[in-house]
């Protein structure tokens, strides 16, 4: 496993690996118990039209995908208050807007656009020096944030109104903790691509939450997961010659059924 | 006593879209008043109740509590939610959710006091979960999930407390410990109970308020009896039967 390292390509590939399975164990864990995996599904499929863009002016797709992202999740919110119409409504046409967007700009940019498939798939093999800052910011910006209002995000995702009573700003916390959500999947579309970036913002943290009850800790347990097993699916698509993204995605999904086995069969014996 | 108004509802009205369900509700409520405000289902309560809580903003009239508005005032009403709305599954421990009730107290990127802590677990003591502090809160019971509510709305430190609903689907045991508890209470704040469950209101509750888009009674449960089974539309008998048997358990007004 060591040898692998000795390309730079994959040396990012492992530093890539670190800070996804940050984001996606801090994030994750407050889509999954506030239940906005939906909602952030359409950030995502919304955040495309930022990568049509990028491909489209010739910049750093994910640079340009980071204010589409943002609006969407701002959008999402809005919407479903100010517009007389239900909330998962409201995200499924920012997510098929979102990605009819980017398929127009990618239509409109001369040429082929090569890496396409490294956004919609994820290709973590190809992650740059400048991806990799990007990605290193951002974790800052969700880390330092989700600390600072710990237990207010902890209040607003198990009773917004109570929270609002007390004088949290609840409804602004809301839009925050979506803006995360959007940040976060700008982290993981490099390397695990629109289509399967869901699958690390739940999978580890549904695997942590077999081992605790603790909000602290499963958001611990899930980055560790996350590390784990996306340097394990690494690996396997190095040995193996797979597509990373996933790879990655499936190594989660089987862990997944394999702990969550054998934890019933402990549970049955016990009993 | 009694004479001080705690919470004032002037010309309250109210509608989703078209649908009116609140018409020119007002409604004084005084200071260690025990209130039941009852009506059907569909009849406007909830929104009242987060009207007064302003977790909805009326279309027209003013809520004022404790002489301020809303938005200051409510940080000393101690809420207490229906229990059927909440993902239980939720990972917090029960000294966690008493703990939200301190949130009025705290800021960001601070920890809960020490002095938060301990107000907390005396909220937790005088409910009867002491023991239970370090329990996820899915795995109390029907009850003990109610209690362990109570204890985070007093852990606001209240003036007046407010429950949505709370004896939906608890066992009877409880309930007898549950009015006990709240007839307590009364002694060092207001208490306002929204419930559809008449039976309810004539055992254990002296004041009440029909809501039924419009405020179509408020005053003593004994006198309001008849507009109970007006807004119902069930026979007298069947909702004043209990009364005779039962003396009204009121608070002392001494």
């Amino acid at each position: 496993m060591i040898e692998m390292f000795h390309y730079e390509f994959m040396r990012n590939a492992l530093m890539a690996a670190i800070l996804v399975s940050i984001a996606c164990g801090i994030v994750g864990t407050f889509v999954v118990i506030r239940r906005i995996v939906f909602i952030s599904g359409g950030i995502t499929h919304a955040a495309f039209g930022g990568i049509g863009m990028g491909f489209f002016l010739g910049i750093n797709p994910v640079l340009t995908a980071i204010p589409f992202s943002l609006l969407s999740a701002l959008g999402i919110g809005m919407i479903s208050r100010r517009v007389n119409m239900s909330e998962d409504s409201a995200i499924g046409m920012l997510w098929t807007v979102g990605m009819a967007l980017g398929i127009l700009f990618i239509g409109l940019t001369p040429g082929y656009a090569p890496d396409l498939f490294s956004y919609l798939f994820g290709s973590i093999l190809t992650v740059s020096n400048t991806d990799i800052i990007i990605m290193l910011i951002l974790d800052i910006i969700i880390l330092t944030t989700v600390i600072y209002f710990f237990k207010e995000f902890q209040a607003i995702s198990f009773d917004e109104e109570f929270a609002e009573i007390t004088g949290v700003p609840a409804r602004l916390l809301y839009f925050l903790l979506l803006c995360l959500v959007a940040l976060s999947i700008i982290v993981l579309i490099r390397v695990v691509g629109v289509i399967l970036v869901i699958a690390l913002l739940t999978i580890p943290t549904v695997i942590a939450r077999q081992f605790t009850n603790q909000l602290k800790r499963i958001i611990t347990y899930s980055s560790l997961f996350a590390v784990l097993f996306t340097v394990l699916g690494l690996w396997l698509s190095y040995e193996f010659d797979l597509p990373s993204g996933a790879t990655i995605v499936l190594v989660l999904a089987a862990l997944f059924f394999i702990i969550s086995a054998v934890k019933s069969i402990m549970l049955r014996r016990r009993s | 006593m009694n004479l001080k108004p705690i919470a004032q509802l002037k010309n309250i009205n109210f509608a989703y879209q078209t649908n009116t369900v609140l018409e020119n509700i007002n409604l004084t409520i005084m200071d260690r008043d025990f209130l039941g405000i009852i009506g059907p289902n569909g009849g406007g309560k909830t929104t009242l109740l987060k009207i007064m809580l302003g977790l909805l903003i009326p279309d027209s009239g003013e809520v004022h509590l404790f002489d301020q508005p809303v938005e200051t005032g409510r940080k000393s009403v101690g809420y207490v939610p229906q229990l059927v709305n909440f993902d239980f599954n939720f990972p917090m421990s029960v000294l966690d959710v008493v703990l939200m009730g301190r949130l009025t107290n705290s800021r960001p990127g601070h920890r809960f006091s020490a002095q938060d802590q301990a107000i907390a677990l005396e909220k937790l003591g005088q409910v009867g979960l002491a023991e239970k502090k370090d329990v996820r809160i899915g795995n109390l019971s029907g009850g003990q999930r109610q209690r362990a509510f109570i204890a985070r709305a007093l852990a606001m430190e209240p003036r007046m407390l407010l429950l949505d609903e709370p004896v939906v689907g608890l066992d009877p045991t409880w309930q007898i410990a549950f009015y006990e508890l709240l007839h307590e209470l009364n002694n060092h704040m207001t208490i306002v109970l929204v419930t559809h469950d008449v039976s309810v209101v004539s055992e254990h509750i002296d004041l009440i308020a029909c809501v039924n888009r419009r405020i179509h009674y408020h005053g003593s449960t004994r006198d309001g009896i008849h507009h109970i089974s007006k807004m119902y539309h069930c026979p007298v008998d069947l909702v004043a039967h209990s009364i005779p048997h039962r003396s009204l358990k009121g608070h002392k007004h001494d």
